[in-house]
């Protein structure tokens, strides 16, 4: 059974995941083209480390099947895994194994090793190849995941929460890398991560995970299109109560304060904008765009008044 | 081929790098090994060390380190970095479960090895005269199986006490059901390597092996399969291990007994092979005992009707069935009977059945006793009593009134065995062995008679023998033959006075010895070796009269007398080409040899021990009963004809 559209690279068909009787994703079903970057958003607890379990084969589905070039990974893993470079949510390599260890350990598993790129790397980090990796920084586990991850020159590139506890500057430095090696490979990516000013630097695609299902999925650009913030000053409760001055806007959001009120739409347009503005008379309504943190924190947060 | 290539590549990485990982234990295996090696240096200050104490020590520590290194290992190879959530980093790899399972546990073994051998390599260097102690097969085979059993409970317990899963309350909760029955298992094999008879020594010995290193190989088995499925989660994988472990518990218990149900129903239909077969003296019923596939020495024994086919099962077990005892006019019949399953082990309580065999009619007159001297319970001549020893007493019988006559204590010492003759229904004689006199060369037989009127047990003679096997009485009960497969002597059967020494011991020969007619007496000798038997003719006193060349036959067994002139005797060619047996007829005064043209008999064994009287089985003089590969065959020896009367399951 081959679902896959053309182009898509990883396919998500009907899956779902329960430990017991507690739900966790229900029947979600997504694609993520080839070549893309694929942002996988949701608050703690909704299912995406278990999601990245499922695509790295390392957990069956309740139901449903996690396909990678068509394949179903719970069934092919081994083999699959040779074109997945994986950055775990937490370091996981051995503890007392050294850098140096860890390079050579995975190099007789891969049937392609870029030696040279993962040395390259490594002294560009300044990570120390003979220290356990157990006694290495938390950046610098990161940086040899990542050495390691895309040691194998991978197809895919699978990041699970990846600058989880790194400070500013080392998540900074950690999408930066991330950034030059996309451009370089044209990898397929999937990512899942609460930093999403960084996610929004290097995504083109986005996910959200909220409620067991799967509110949103598609470009981040239309996503932010779709988006507006708009603010009515001087305003009160006669605009909330007015539903039909809303009319072809969809309201996300609305917050009435002392200053006036601001909802947040997910349908914006122009002309539905102005109709409006006119037909309420509030001429001084302002509209301003979102960033990704900002529409996710409204798409996954409670609704507010 | 590349891909097995590729995977073996994988398989070792993994395993060095288990290997790698925890190197240090090298050193200190070597540095445990040193003890012993230095045992000598304390002769300086007085302490009595030998090479022997070396040789002992090392395998001692050599155990020890196997039994720590192996369960430690196994407790860490999976159980730590699943509960780390670092068996994912494998995981993420192109490397497929049973890869990284079989890497792991092979670095592990080899850890074991290495160590093993470092452990030694002290007491190698500086006593290799005594490597023959921790180096022995032996040895060996209990590093091995120790090395599979730890490891695969130190796996189990690696997971299942780390992954903090309530399947860990089902395998507390299981265990001890599982330590009861393993118990058990090695209980049965303890017992059946001190008691031969009830399983073959051969057996207890490789299932005190196969059980501990089997279980350890399905342990490590099932935690395979468990990654497998489980992969990096361990509360998954503790959930299958436990599952799927127990499943196969409960199906080996249940198909265990199962099994053992199917074995002890063997009915005479699934006999593929006859061991023993005697028939009362009207020909009318048989009892025979043999071999069914599958079934081993749990065959029962059988008490058969001839004509109509209607059977009656006398044991279980072919160790604990001791035929049975036919009344001379044939009507009659008493017999041991156990009902012990395959794994019971009381199969020396046993109860005494008496058979009325011209109404069928059978019931036990005796439970759960003790008869100390196995298969030596008598009938009067004409059926109706009933003389067996049990727990030091002698016990008279009426089975006309079902009622005890006489039970009277033996002034012995201790438990006593061998048994006794009816002389009259109202005297018997019992031949009995001080089990506490026994000892390797000789026994002390005691020879009793106790009439039943005044219930007095008088010892009337008395004699010391070497160790037999078999006591026969001629058909006077004057005479009596104690015999084992190398000896054979000829004594008073009432005051145990040595007659003649009628067999010079020869360790090369086997023999077999029988009354015939006139109390003469007919020995065999067979030379195995050789493959050569002869036949000897005795007086009633002992001195030979005639030699008898049996030609080409490897072995001759006596049967049965036919006349004064015939006896009966079964001729084996060559045990390792052709094991049957040839019926034939020996004419004891010309020496002639008339071989049947019958169908060749089943191999019989000449298994019988205790007393043996010199009844003839015979309905006829040219009639009798025998089992050949058709089943039970009635022979007429005046036409050397046959008919088959049944034939249960053989095949052939």
């Amino acid at each position: 059974m081959e679902s896959l559209s053309d182009g898509a690279t990883i396919g998500f068909e009907a899956l779902t995941i329960r430990y017991g009787k507690k739900s966790v994703l229900e029947n979600v079903s997504f694609q993520v083209p080839s070549g893309s970057v694929y942002a996988l958003l949701g608050r703690n607890g909704t299912g995406k480390s278990s999601t990245v379990r499922c695509l790295l084969g390392q957990q069956k589905p309740t139901t449903g099947r996690v396909t990678m070039f068509g394949q179903d990974v719970w069934k092919n893993r081994s083999r699959l895994m040779e074109k997945v470079g994986v950055i775990p949510e937490e370091p996981d390599a051995p503890a007392d194994m050294t850098a140096k260890q860890l390079v050579n350990f995975c190099s007789d598993l891969y049937p392609k090793w870029d030696a040279v790129g993962v040395n390259q790397r490594l002294a560009r980090f300044q990570v120390p190849l003979n220290v356990a990796f157990g006694n290495l920084s938390k950046g610098q586990k990161g940086q040899v995941a990542l050495a390691l991850a895309l040691g194998s020159c991978p197809e895919i590139l699978v990041l699970d929460d990846p600058t989880l506890g790194l400070d500013v500057v080392a998540r900074k430095n950690f999408f930066e890398e991330l950034v030059g090696e996309l451009a370089d490979r044209g990898m397929t990516v999937i990512i899942t991560s609460h930093d999403l000013a960084g996610i929004e630097r290097i995504a083109d695609r986005v996910g959200i995970i909220k409620d067991n299902k799967l509110v949103a999925n598609e470009e981040i650009e239309t996503l932010k299109a779709k988006f507006r913030r708009i603010r009515c000053p001087n305003r009160g409760m006669e605009i909330t109560s007015r539903d039909a001055a809303w009319d072809g806007l969809t309201t996300v959001q609305v917050k009435v304060s002392g200053w006036g009120v601001e909802a947040v739409v997910s349908n914006y347009d122009e002309y539905s904008f102005n109709k409006f503005r006119n037909l309420g008379g509030i001429t001084d309504a302002e509209v301003s765009a979102m960033s990704l943190e900002d529409i996710f924190t409204v798409m996954v947060g409670e609704k507010g008044e | 081929m590349r891909e097995i290539k590729r995977e073996l590549k994988s398989l070792f990485t993994v395993a060095l790098r288990e290997v790698k990982s925890r190197i240090t234990l090298f050193g200190a295996a070597f540095v445990i090994g040193l003890f012993p090696a230095l045992f000598p240096v304390f002769n300086k200050f007085g302490a009595p060390f030998t090479g022997n104490d070396v040789g002992i020590g090392t395998f001692a520590i050599t155990i020890c380190v196997v039994f720590a290194f192996s369960l430690l290992l196994g407790e860490s190879i999976l159980g730590r970095e699943l509960a780390n959530r670092q068996m994912s980093f494998y995981f993420s790899r192109p490397l497929s479960a049973t890869t990284l399972y079989i890497g792991k546990v092979l670095g592990a073994l080899s850890i074991v090895v290495l160590s093993l051998m470092l452990t030694t390599l002290p007491s190698l260097l500086f006593f290799s005269s005594q490597s023959h102690q921790f180096f022995a097969p032996e040895a060996i085979e209990i590093y091995s199986t120790l090395t599979v059993l730890c490891l695969g409970l130190g796996v189990t317990a690696g997971i299942i006490f780390r992954s903090k899963s309530l399947w860990l309350i089902t395998d507390l909760a299981l265990t001890p059901v599982a330590l009861v029955l393993g118990a058990f298992s090695f209980f049965v094999i303890f017992v059946a390597y001190f008691n031969p008879g009830y399983v073959s020594t051969n057996y207890s010995e490789t299932l005190a092996t196969a059980l501990p290193f089997g279980l350890g190989l399905l342990l490590l088995v099932v935690n395979g399969f468990a990654l497998s499925f489980g992969r990096s989660n361990i509360k998954s994988i503790h959930k299958f291990l436990s599952i799927s472990f127990w499943s196969m518990i409960m199906t080996l218990i249940v198909g265990g007994y199962g099994v053992s149900q199917w074995i002890v129903s063997a009915a005479p239909d699934d006999l593929t092979n006859v061991n023993y077969a005697e028939t009362n003296s009207k020909g009318s019923w048989v009892t025979f005992q043999g071999a069914g596939w599958g079934r081993g020495n749990y065959t029962s024994g059988y008490l058969l009707n001839v004509k109509s086919g209607n059977y009656h099962q006398l044991d279980n077990f072919s160790a604990s069935f001791y035929g049975i005892v036919f009344s001379a006019d044939g009507n009659k019949a008493v017999w041991l009977e156990s009902k012990a399953g395959v794994y019971g082990l009381l199969y020396d309580k046993f109860s005494i059945v008496k058979a009325d065999l011209s109404t069928d009619k059978i019931k036990p007159v005796y439970t759960d006793i003790n008869v100390s001297s196995f298969g030596q319970i008598e009938l009067s001549d004409d059926g109706s009593r009933l003389a067996f020893v049990r727990d030091n007493m002698i016990t008279i019988f009426d089975l006309n009134t079902d009622k005890e006559l006489a039970t009277v204590h033996i002034p012995l010492t201790n438990k006593v065995y061998k048994g006794g003759v009816f002389l009259t229904p109202e005297l018997a004689r019992f031949y009995i062995v001080d089990d506490t006199k026994r000892n390797k060369d000789s026994y002390d037989l005691a020879i009793f008679e106790l009439n039943v009127s005044d219930k007095k047990l008088v010892e009337v003679g008395k004699a010391t023998a070497f160790r037999f096997h078999q006591i026969m009485l001629s058909s006077n009960n004057e005479k009596m033959i104690l015999s084992n497969d190398e000896l054979t002597g000829l004594y008073n059967a009432k005051t145990g006075e040595l007659i003649a020494n009628i067999y010079t011991p020869n360790k090369e020969l086997n023999q077999r010895v029988r009354f015939i007619a006139n109390d003469k007496i007919a020995l065999a000798q067979v030379d195995r070796n050789a493959k050569k038997s002869t036949m000897q003719i005795l007086s009633s006193e002992g001195q030979v009269e005639k030699t008898i060349e049996t030609g080409n036959f490897a072995d001759v067994y006596i049967m049965d007398y036919i006349n004064n002139s015939q006896i009966l005797v079964t001729l084996v060619k060559d045990y390792n080409v052709a094991p049957e047996q040839q019926l034939a007829i020996l004419d004891i005064n010309t020496g002639l040899l008339t071989v049947s043209k019958q169908q060749k008999l089943q191999q019989i064994q000449d298994w019988t021990w205790g007393l043996k009287r010199n009844i003839p089985t015979i309905s006829s003089t040219s009639e009798r009963y025998f089992l050949n590969k058709q089943g039970l065959v009635k022979m007429d020896f005046t036409k050397d004809s046959s008919e088959v009367m049944n034939s249960f399951g053989f095949t052939n």
